[in-house]
């Protein structure tokens, strides 16, 4: 047995050695929306820059997220839809919401020789995930984009494969500005979809999307810039097509901030307002109440986040700041943490 | 592969009358249950699995009862006012996109696979042969997260023009009607084919072993009597090994069951299910669901606790399932095994009526299918629909069977059943062309992908500060970390349960674990990930990374333990009497004499552990062990190469999808390796245990 005794030296040095490094420096974990990876690579890069203290963030999708949380697994879940009522219930400990960043979802398609700017109604987008509508021709979307010439080919719809804070937005929204969905399918992290194929995370459904000729789905708005797909401006419950972008989600977002302050989880889906883009939502982190394993250093990494030099980084990816209003609700819920510490400068 | 060892009188325990002193006795005594224990694990973790998920599904199984075996929905968003019906569970499109897969994979993969098995073990010359084989063997090996990405970049986008073609032409069959275009190529048939090419070389290497156990004096018989090559191959080759043959495609439907990386990359994602009421809804050009690709989406993020629980019901419903079907599996090869001359009058009237029945039903099938298109086709086209592309094959069909009938009666007999003899045999050459064909072509694609971002770069830590730029070194220390976490459990567990079979389990405990034992092997990965989820994670809130290798370490323990048992029981069974008649004890015997002499055997069973388990994905994904960090705690959850290349496989930077090339490739050469290793230090530790 000559070899079995060198294979436990080589068990042994291994042990040493993996207990040895995991022993030192700081580094904070957190799971969950794959919607907010972008700009929160962004910040935990300047974070360690600046600090020292690296950020390891999964970006599996928000539910996992929220799971993660959930388990203790993570220093903090970040999410873009925030618990459910019956959610919180089931949670075994409280937890404290804090939205980082704002966002846009927006209606992305493959139709060749058509840039961005077609015009949808929450009711034609209801009824192309029902099944009801197939035909890019079809003449409900012919009514309202009279100026555009549109295909006569099948509409492939696209939605998310895992669940995700991505279909939450965009599921309230339908169920908020469609009674029809509301009753039909509603709205969650994952929903029982009538129609169309799954595609996992944003990324995924822009590649189905890109791939597939009268290809239509929702994903992030910085998504969709970045990978060049066309998307659509969407009628709001002022009757106006608004286009997605910083300021018409920054106006939408404005109009929740009082109701906001009330109740942090309140959707801000289709905003009143004539200039409010509908699909707008916010994404949040998750945080322990009391007693997290590294309170201190995540509740410093966070209040540094919602400082105004941070905020502003958002935008270069296409993401939205936050509302000066809700930055302050922000930093208050934080000061509410047993242990917080908040970040200096700023 | 494992060729099933008969009991014969080797092991200790037939010589155990012998007298000693009682601390000999004692340290036995305490040598043999030591061993039972680390055997007895296998039983254990069936049953414990079992219960895990089954408390974890408690909720569930109360609130959805039957339904969710018969029900086809899946609506797992809470009710609402505004909407009355929600947390609908119903499993049945689940079950069903499982089967539809695995029957368009067994469709595909037996007639390739035993063709070539038989061409590599009758026809072939050895020089062709061996290396043949040994590819075969290798390829067992590749990771299926490898043949999804393979999948997911190569085969779809060819398969949307390849469905067009068949929708158009032979779309009033039901199963290549498309019902809503899918337009990727994601779908059914797509995962499909990707689990034929997955299974194909496991059925290809175990029917090939079943066929070489045939005597050759049967071979003989046959040729003697005036047979054909080809005769002699189907009506007593294969007749006699046909019951193994069917245990070697029971395991691969025990394989194409429980898979998931490949599957969920290309199946599409969504709950879809056949209506006898519409047969177009049987298409197997739809986007769909198994069971194992649903966990892999909805598990880690589910809406509510009664969600997560119907999610681990599944995972009950698909252990089951797999239980069942390897149990029979088993049950025939050792079937094969013990018959060893063929089996009773009664079973061989039994099997031909099996045969009769199953090959009539086939008939039917076909013959309502073609009458189908014809009339439709005659429809649409009128009289010369007659000539349409389904019809003309048919035709030819009909025409070939006529002949063989007439011919076979008339002058022209003997050259008639030379060419049937030679047409015969280049099907199975074209079986095995094919065969390797794809799989070549699936191995050069990764390496053509693979190596342009195979640089220094590629084994840097990864940048912080530039997440998207920096390598992969992460990801290799961490598969690497994981996989050792893995062995340091599974193999001398593995070992020790093996040295019990061979030494101690020829009654019928043995019987017993070693059956367990093959369940274990056949448990899909992903229920043993949400196993060590429910187990670790859940109870202690971190040590993902335990959580990953504990998971890994499952895996492992039924290969090792086999490999060992197997080649401890080629060492002659004079060496131990040698060590006992020198009045060493029953431990010390097999410490010092067996052991030592079955160890290069030993080393094979843990390399091809090790091998298994290294590409594995999604028992890692299900307990969360997934980072995009550098460090090696444990505690946490680590890197590893086959997660990184799930994650990363539509990422939107050029650098992060070529790297996860490299990280497949890498993967693959890392598993190629070790079962390379593995097989020349089996071939020469068998050959020095023989002669030894």
């Amino acid at each position: 047995m000559r070899f079995s005794r060198a294979a436990i030296g080589a068990f042994a040095a291994a042990v040493a050695v993996s207990s040895g490094v995991g022993a030192h420096a700081i580094s904070l974990s957190g799971a969950g929306s794959t919607f907010a990876q972008p700009f929160y690579k962004l910040w935990f890069a300047k974070y360690k820059q600046q600090t020292g203290i690296s950020v390891d963030y999964q970006a599996i999708g928000s539910g996992a997220g929220i799971n993660a949380l959930k388990n203790k697994t993570v220093d903090f879940g970040a999410s873009d839809a925030p618990l459910s009522d019956n959610d919180e219930k089931t949670m075994p400990f409280p937890v404290v919401h804090i939205p980082t960043a704002g966002g846009a979802v927006v209606m992305s398609y493959n139709l060749k020789g058509i840039g961005c700017g077609l015009r949808f109604t929450p009711h034609i987008i209801a009824e192309i995930y029902s099944g009801k509508i197939t035909k890019w021709n079809d003449p409900q979307i012919e009514a309202v984009n009279f100026f555009k010439n549109l295909p006569d080919i099948p509409i492939q719809p696209v939605h998310r494969s895992d669940g995700s804070g991505t279909t939450y937005i965009f599921t309230s929204f339908l169920s908020k500005a469609d009674s029809g969905w509301a009753s039909t399918v509603g709205a969650g992290k994952s929903v029982n979809w009538p129609v169309g194929q799954g595609g996992p995370g944003n990324p995924g459904v822009v590649t189905k999307v890109q791939q597939t000729e009268g290809g239509f789905g929702y994903v992030e708005l910085a998504y969709a810039i970045q990978h060049h797909l066309p998307y659509g401006s969407v009628e709001n419950s002022a009757g106006n097509f608004v286009s997605p972008s910083i300021a018409t989600t920054l106006n939408a977002l404005q109009q929740y901030t009082a109701q906001l302050d009330k109740d942090v989880r309140t959707p801000t889906v289709d905003a009143p307002g004539v200039n409010s883009y509908p699909i707008s939502g916010l994404t949040y982190i998750l945080l322990y109440q009391h007693g997290g394993s590294h309170v201190g250093p995540t509740t410093q990494l966070w209040s540094w986040c919602l400082q105004p030099a941070q905020q502003q980084m958002v935008t270069t990816l296409n993401y939205v700041p936050l509302p000066p209003g809700l930055v302050k609700e922000d930093l208050a819920a934080i000061k509410t943490i047993s242990g917080a510490q908040l970040a200096s400068g700023g | 592969m494992a060729v099933p060892t008969t009991s014969s009188g080797s092991g200790i325990n037939s010589q155990r009358t012998r007298g000693g002193s009682s601390r000999s006795l004692r340290t036995d005594r305490i040598f043999r249950s030591g061993t039972l224990i680390a055997a007895g694990t296998a039983p254990v973790l069936i049953i414990a699995i079992g219960i895990a998920l089954f408390i974890a599904s408690k909720r569930s199984i109360v609130a959805n009862g039957l339904g969710f075996f018969v029900g086809e929905k899946w609506k797992p968003n809470p009710p609402t006012a505004m909407m009355h019906v929600g947390n609908i569970f119903g499993a049945l499109p689940f079950v069903y996109g499982t089967l539809l897969t695995s029957i368009i994979a067994l469709a595909l993969a037996v007639p390739l696979g035993v063709g070539s098995a038989i061409f590599l073990a009758e026809i072939a010359p050895r020089k062709l042969s061996a290396p043949l084989s040994f590819f075969v063997e290798m390829l067992a090996a590749v990771p299926s997260i490898v043949y999804g990405y393979w999948g997911l970049s190569y085969l779809c986008p060819i398969l949307v023009g390849v469905e067009q073609w068949l929708t158009n032409n032979f779309g009033h069959i039901p199963c290549f009607a498309t019902t809503i275009g899918t337009g990727t190529g994601q779908d059914f048939f797509a995962a499909g084919l990707v689990l034929t090419l997955m299974i194909l070389p496991f059925i290809t290497a175990v029917s090939r072993d079943v066929l070489q156990t045939v005597p050759v004096a049967q071979r003989e018989a046959a040729l003697g009597l005036g047979a054909t090559r080809w005769e002699a191959i189907r009506t007593v080759v294969l007749r006699y090994a046909s019951s193994g043959i069917i245990g070697a495609v029971m395991l691969g439907l025990g394989r194409a069951l429980g898979e998931t990386m490949a599957v969920t990359m290309v199946i599409g994602g969504s709950v879809t299910i056949g209506h006898l009421k519409n047969l177009a809804t049987f298409s197997i050009f739809r986007s769909g669901y198994t069971m194992t690709s649903l966990l892999m989406d909805q598990y880690p993020s589910p809406n509510s606790n009664l969600h997560a629980s119907a999610l681990t019901q599944l995972a009950l419903t698909l252990f089951l399932i797999t239980v069942v079907v390897n149990a029979i599996a088993r049950g025939l090869v050792w079937l094969t095994a013990m018959k060893a001359g063929g089996g009773s009058d009664n079973s061989a009237k039994l099997k031909s009526l099996i045969g009769a029945v199953i090959r009539y039903a086939l008939l039917l099938v076909v013959f309502l299918v073609f009458l189908m298109q014809l009339s439709s086709d005659v429809k649409t086209r009128g009289v010369m629909g007659f000539l349409g592309g389904a019809e003309i094959i048919v035709y030819l069909m009909i025409a070939l069977w006529v002949a063989s009938r007439v011919v076979r009666r008339s002058k022209w007999q003997p050259q008639w059943r030379r060419m049937a003899s030679a047409a015969g045999i280049a099907a199975c050459a074209i079986c095995t062309l094919v065969a390797v064909g794809a799989l070549i072509g699936l191995l050069t694609y990764v390496v053509q992908h693979g190596m342009p971002a195979l640089n220094a770069g590629f084994f840097h830590k990864p940048d912080p500060d530039n997440p998207d730029s920096g390598g992969m070194l992460h990801a290799v220390v961490g598969t690497a970390e994981l996989v050792l976490m893995a062995a340091m459990v599974g193999i001398p567990t593995g070992i020790l349960g093996g040295i019990y079979l061979s030494e101690f389990g020829n009654d019928r405990v043995g019987f017993v674990i070693r059956f367990f034992t093959d369940l274990l092997n056949g448990v899909p990965s992903i229920v043993l990930g949400i196993f060590a989820y429910a187990l670790i994670v859940v109870t202690t809130t971190a040590y993902q990374g335990v959580a990953g290798g504990f998971a890994l370490a499952i895996m492992m323990i039924p290969t090792v333990m086999r490999t060992t048992e197997e080649l401890m029981r080629l060492v002659p069974d004079s060496l131990r009497e040698g060590s006992l008649g020198l009045g060493a004890t029953n431990a010390r015997t097999v410490w010092k004499v067996v052991l030592p002499s079955a160890r290069g055997g030993i080393l094979t069973g843990a390399l091809l552990a090790v091998a298994r388990v290294s590409g594995e994905t999604a028992p890692l994904i299900m307990v969360g062990c997934s980072s995009n960090l550098f460090h090696l705690d444990p505690r946490h959850a680590l890197a590893s190469l086959p997660v990184t290349i799930y994650v990363l496989r539509n990422a939107p930077s050029n650098l992060a999808i070529q790297q996860s090339w490299s990280a497949a490739l890498v993967l693959v050469a890392l598993v190629l390796v070790a079962s390379l290793l593995a097989r020349v230090i089996s071939n020469r530790s068998i050959a020095a245990t023989r002669s030894g």
